[in-house]
Order: C-alpha cells, then structure tokens, then sequence
C-alpha cells in the first residue's frame, strides 16, 4: 500500500507536477528518482548510511526524534520510509535553493498523513538564528562542505542537551561542470580535518566512505 | 539634488587612465547635468581594514579580483573572499556624503558606454537598481546553478540608488563577515542570495529592481566586462 502511494507520487511529480513551472528540473529530478544520482548534492547513498547507521546504533529507541532538521537534505523521495522508521513527526527541510524545497514537497506526498514536511529557504551559516532548535531531537546536516564551518553556527546553548547531531562532509573537489564537487567550499581531506571544523562534540559514530565523512554525536 | 556617477579604483589592476577614460566616456554620453565622483572611504579606513582582513583571512585562491575560471584546481567562486567587497561601503558611507535626494550611479572602470546615461537619472527609484543576467533568466539556467552560489543574476557592475536606500546592504554583512567572506566568492553571488528571489528575511527578497532588457549589454547604453576574464578586460579597454 504505501510502496503504491510512492508510485504513484513520483508518477505524478515527474508526469504533471513539475511541468506547471520547474520543468527546467525535470531532468535533475528524475535522474535522481532512477539511479540516485544527481551531481547537485550526490548524497542519496549518504543519506542511506546516515540513516542505517541511526537505526543501527538505536538511537531512535534511545532518543527522541519528533522532531528533526535536515538541512540540505537533496531530493528526498526516497527518505520517507527511513523517517518513519526514525519516529520522526515533524520534519524541518532546509535548502539555499527554494525550488528544490517545493520539489520536496511534492515528492514527499506520500507520506503527508504520518509527518508534517516543514521548511525554510535559508543560509545555515549565516541565518541559523531561524534554524528550529525548540525540541528538536535530531539534527543533520548532509552537505557541511557547502558552508562555513559549523562550529560557528551550531551552538550547544542553543539545542536541547539531548538532541543528536550528524554532520556529513567531504573531500570531493571539483571536477567540471555538472559534477559533484561543484559548489564544495569547505573541502577536508580527512575525517580528522573535518572534526576540526565542528562544534565540539561527544562523539558515537565517525567514519569516512568514498569521499565523504560522517560524524555521529552530541554537542559538548 | 545632483545626479552623481560614481566610479571605484583599487588595487593595481586599473589605473588613472581608465578613471580618465571612464570619465570621457561619461561627459561624451550624458546629456543631463553631473558630477564625477568616487568614496575614498571604499578604499581606506577602518570598515575597509576589516573586510580587508576578512578577505585576506578567507580567501582561498591565488587572485582575488580574477572573477572566472579555475584557480588551485577549483572554480574561483568556490575560493572564498567577497572580491570586489569595496562597493558595499558605498553603502555606508553614502549618506554622509551625498544629500538624500541625489542619485547615484556606480559604473565599473572597465564598461563601455554608448548611450546618453540621463536614461538612468529618470527612473523612479522606489527601490534601487542593478545590472542583471537577463539571460540566464530568460534561459532558466541560473537556478541549477544556485546551491554551487554561482551564475547570480545581479551584476554589480551599474548601480543606481539613492543615498541610505541600501544601508541594509551594509548591516547585512557586518553581522556575518566570516561566512559571507568564506562562502561566497564574489561580491554579486553575495548580493543575489541574500537581496535576490530566494532571500530569507522577506523584506530583502527582491530588493533590487533589474535594469530593463538591453539597457545593460553589448548594443544597450553600457556594456560591462562582467563575467570575462582579466586578460579580455584588458584587450578592450586597451
């Protein structure tokens, strides 16, 4: 039933929804719903370690996350599933580019009557004054290469004492148009380098594959 | 109220000879009384040592002023600094200078001007005004481009505002100098995410208004270098 319910989401995404007026993404869109590739964000395979690696350390069952921050989440079709399995309730999407804020709204349809979608279009380094912090449970940030460093913006005075962080980075460097790479500031060539640029943190998880690092953990 | 054309010189790049050339170009193409000045401030003093500072902190290249292409590998907006972060103290510095009902023009040394520039001192100006990629809009290209912070629709090579009008310009960055310093690269990418259609705070969405269609291009009243390289700048103003 709710495998139909994706079907037939993306159906009408890619069929109708997007030829009203981001026809011009129609393409991005759809390479990402067939292979999960798209070269603005590369990360639906981070995104499944991400989120395999919560439920394997169980911090679902540990924690509370009602209530969560993604912030530049990518196209999210095929995030759903993982946020039910995550208990998330509500679901803050964060993006620079505000159409890719609507697309995610229509790609995540499917599951509107189990987690409220919410969103603003903002700069996390920069605006992160209007980033959710009440009750927030779970924060991520998939693409910390694409801002400054987040230990300048990602405050522990601000969260919940238990609210659970991920921070994804990489060393992926540009490599011509239409690549990932593309857009990537805050380059680290190590994990360890990329734990420098972090607030300080009590860390679970840390571990790099391919290109890109992940870290797991609570603010210290 | 005085119908001012601003102009900026820094660094070594350009010269005396291109603010005369600016300045010839201007009385040749400007039907309506003027005055040809520049902001000492955007080149000295202490806002000035600040961004300079931040600039030298964050960027990440070996030319800053270079807009195109790639340096150590990667594209220049991705290197950081704010290159050509002088103008925005035009910004602060306007009002103590200039009466509030005068009109600003800012042109970049390196434009071609080939109409009568009283065109700009009769617009309404409600709000300011900015050169703008009216192809990439018309194309619908920018977008794909926006999250990289690349290909902004402004281009703040022509300016026309009023004195005080974008002081918010000014305080939007001094609140943020390192991420924007880090993050953006260049002055309009700057610009364009936070004053163009995408901004956060509601009140900044759009706060430029675009130069018509051809007023800013190669058959229009000026014609900016925006977007080339150092090398072809310098083969056409020569």
């Amino acid at each position: 039933m709710f495998s139909m319910k994706m079907y037939r989401t993306q159906e009408r995404v890619l069929k109708e929804e997007l030829d009203k007026d981001l026809s011009h993404r129609k393409f991005d869109v759809y390479q990402n719903l067939s292979d999960g590739y798209d070269w603005i964000y590369n990360c639906n395979i981070y995104k499944e370690w991400c989120y395999e690696k919560l439920l394997e350390l169980k911090l679902n069952e540990t924690n509370n996350f009602t209530n969560t921050n993604i912030i530049s989440p990518g196209y999210c079709f095929y995030d759903g599933p993982y946020w039910l399995k995550l208990g998330i309730k509500c679901v803050w999407l964060y993006e620079l580019d505000e159409e890719i804020r609507k697309i995610n709204y229509q790609l995540t349809d499917y599951i509107k009557d189990d987690i409220e979608r919410k969103g603003k279009t903002l700069d996390c380094s920069i605006d992160y004054y209007w980033i959710e912090k009440k009750d927030i449970g779970l924060h991520i940030n998939f693409n910390c290469e694409r801002y400054y460093h987040m230990k300048h913006s990602v405050l522990k005075e601000h969260y919940p004492d238990d609210c659970i962080f991920v921070f994804c980075g990489s060393n992926l460097k540009y490599n011509g148009p239409d690549t990932p790479g593309n857009g990537h500031i805050n380059i680290c060539d190590t994990l360890d380098d990329f734990i420098e640029t972090l607030p300080n943190m009590n860390i679970f998880f840390k571990d790099t594959m391919n290109d890109k690092h992940m870290v797991i953990g609570c603010l210290e | 109220m005085v119908n001012r054309v601003i102009y900026l010189r820094w660094g070594e790049r350009y010269n005396e000879d291109h603010v005369k050339r600016l300045e010839q170009q201007v009385k040749d193409n400007c039907s309506v009384p003027y005055e040809f000045s520049t902001i000492n401030y955007c080149y000295a003093g202490p806002d000035f040592d600040l961004m300079k500072h931040k600039q030298n902190t964050h960027f990440r290249g070996n030319d800053v002023e270079e807009a195109v292409g790639e340096q150590k590998q990667m594209l220049r907006e991705d290197l950081g600094g704010l290159a050509h972060f002088q103008k925005i103290l035009m910004f602060k510095w306007d009002r103590e200078l200039f009466d509030d009902d005068d009109k600003l023009l800012y042109i970049d040394l390196d434009s071609n001007i080939k109409g009568d520039l009283a065109y700009f001192f009769d617009l309404d100006l409600d709000k300011p005004r900015i050169a703008y990629d009216w192809d990439s809009f018309n194309n619908n290209t920018w977008q794909k481009l926006y999250t990289s912070r690349a290909q902004p629709l402004y281009n703040s090579s022509v300016i026309l505002w009023k004195p005080g009008q974008c002081n918010t310009v000014w305080t939007n960055i001094r609140w943020s100098f390192d991420a924007a310093f880090y993050q953006y690269g260049m002055l309009d990418n700057w610009l364009f995410h936070r004053f163009g259609p995408y901004a956060y705070n509601d009140k900044n969405k759009n706060y430029f208004l675009p130069f018509e269609e051809n007023i800013i291009s190669d058959d229009g009243i000026i014609s900016t270098m925006s977007g080339k390289s150092i090398e072809e700048k310098y083969k056409c103003l020569v």
